[in-house]
């Protein structure tokens, strides 16, 4: 492969990735299961440790089930090429959900991981972690550990910005400090 | 791998670079008020959303009647997230674009929406633009500081706020003509 075909592949990799992500957004909040799995690929591990397209479907029906009208807008999105045909990326996304007469915001971020399979990218994991998940109303500090989500059957806790070592560092919140 | 592939290959990049910039460009002009620059964003003539052709002059008195009367926009803050590209040859391209708008109004009401874009672009003389009036449709429209449930259905454009039609049940069909 010359140079600059690598360099075009490259562009196109990232092209493809952020519209993975844009693609995975409407397909959730269309419901639409089918157009949610063909994004990941085809041997994707769920997280009940099953295996394939099909087993993911099965996973994500429940999930999807507990809200009514869902809103996923995404924004930043940082991508780093570990080789030619695999990819991490992390996604800023600010979901807002019906859930009963509440109407909950969780800010967020996906930690991804990416593949190339046959010249196309698809997803192999995305991994949730929340900022807070509060009603519109309600002030997010206010709510016990920043998580307010009845019935979320997946997602049950904030855990940034307090997750990342570089913050716990900067606030002495780290383990050499004796907190738990 | 020719360089005749390559080329291709590069020229699609660069009609997705330039297609991504649409939205925001719409969302810039239509904050600044601009009904020349917003209007030049379209084909002429261009589909309007009853499915008729027109021109681009008559898309133009469309958005200029946006922020103009007493109850026009005042303050559109469009932030663009989301956006799909979906080619349908190398002229023509589809795409699925969300926004969270926050909107003032000059009879003093605050808003913020959750709005889908369905767009259609179109290369003319080498320049992509929007070749059909913009398929707006609400997710829900709220008051500020407010939650849309249990609001009555907007129908926008005849209300700000209320349950939006989107994604509903309709048929995702990127052929759908207007209206």
């Amino acid at each position: 492969m010359t140079g600059l075909e690598a360099r075009v592949r490259r562009l196109e990799a990232i092209e493809e990735i952020r519209q993975l992500v844009s693609r995975y957004a409407l397909a959730l909040d269309s419901r639409d299961i089918p157009a949610l799995v063909s994004l990941f690929v085809e041997d994707v591990r769920t997280h009940d440790g099953r295996v394939g397209r099909q087993a993911l479907a099965e996973w994500f029906d429940p999930v999807l089930r507990p809200f009514g009208t869902t809103f996923h807008l995404v924004g930043n999105h940082v991508i780093d090429f570990v080789d030619e045909d695999h990819a991490t990326g992390v996604v800023h996304c600010r979901p807002e959900h019906e859930v009963g007469d509440l109407w909950v915001v969780m800010p967020m971020q996906y930690w991804d991981r990416y593949e190339r399979r046959e010249g196309h990218w698809y997803f192999t994991s995305r991994s949730p972690h929340v900022f807070y998940a509060a009603d519109v109303q309600e002030n997010p500090l206010k709510v016990p550990g920043r998580f307010h989500f009845p019935g979320n059957p997946f997602i049950h806790k904030a855990d940034l910005p307090e997750r990342w070592e570089t913050w716990q560092r900067f606030w002495g919140t780290d383990t050499e400090e004796g907190t738990a | 791998m020719s360089t005749g592939d390559l080329e291709a290959r590069i020229a699609r990049l660069e009609a997705v670079a330039e297609i991504r910039s649409l939205p925001a460009r719409y969302a810039q002009h239509y904050a600044r008020c601009d009904p020349d620059a917003l209007a030049d964003l379209y084909t002429d003539p261009v589909t309007l959303r009853t499915g008729e052709r027109g021109s681009r002059k008559s898309l133009r008195q469309v958005f200029a009647g946006s922020c103009t009367p007493a109850d026009g926009v005042r303050m559109a803050i469009l932030h663009v997230g989301n956006h799909i590209v979906d080619f349908t040859d190398e002229d023509r391209a589809v795409g699925s674009v969300y926004c969270r708008a926050e909107v003032q109004r000059g009879n003093g009401s605050f808003f913020h929406q959750a709005i889908h874009y369905g767009d259609h672009y179109r290369r003319r003389d080498g320049v992509w633009r929007f070749e059909r009036q913009r398929d707006h449709e609400l997710f829900y429209g709220a008051p500020a500081g407010s939650r849309p449930n249990g609001l009555p259905p907007a129908n926008w454009p005849e209300r700000d706020v209320g349950t939006g039609t989107f994604p509903g049940s309709r048929r995702r069909d990127t052929s759908r003509p207007g209206s």
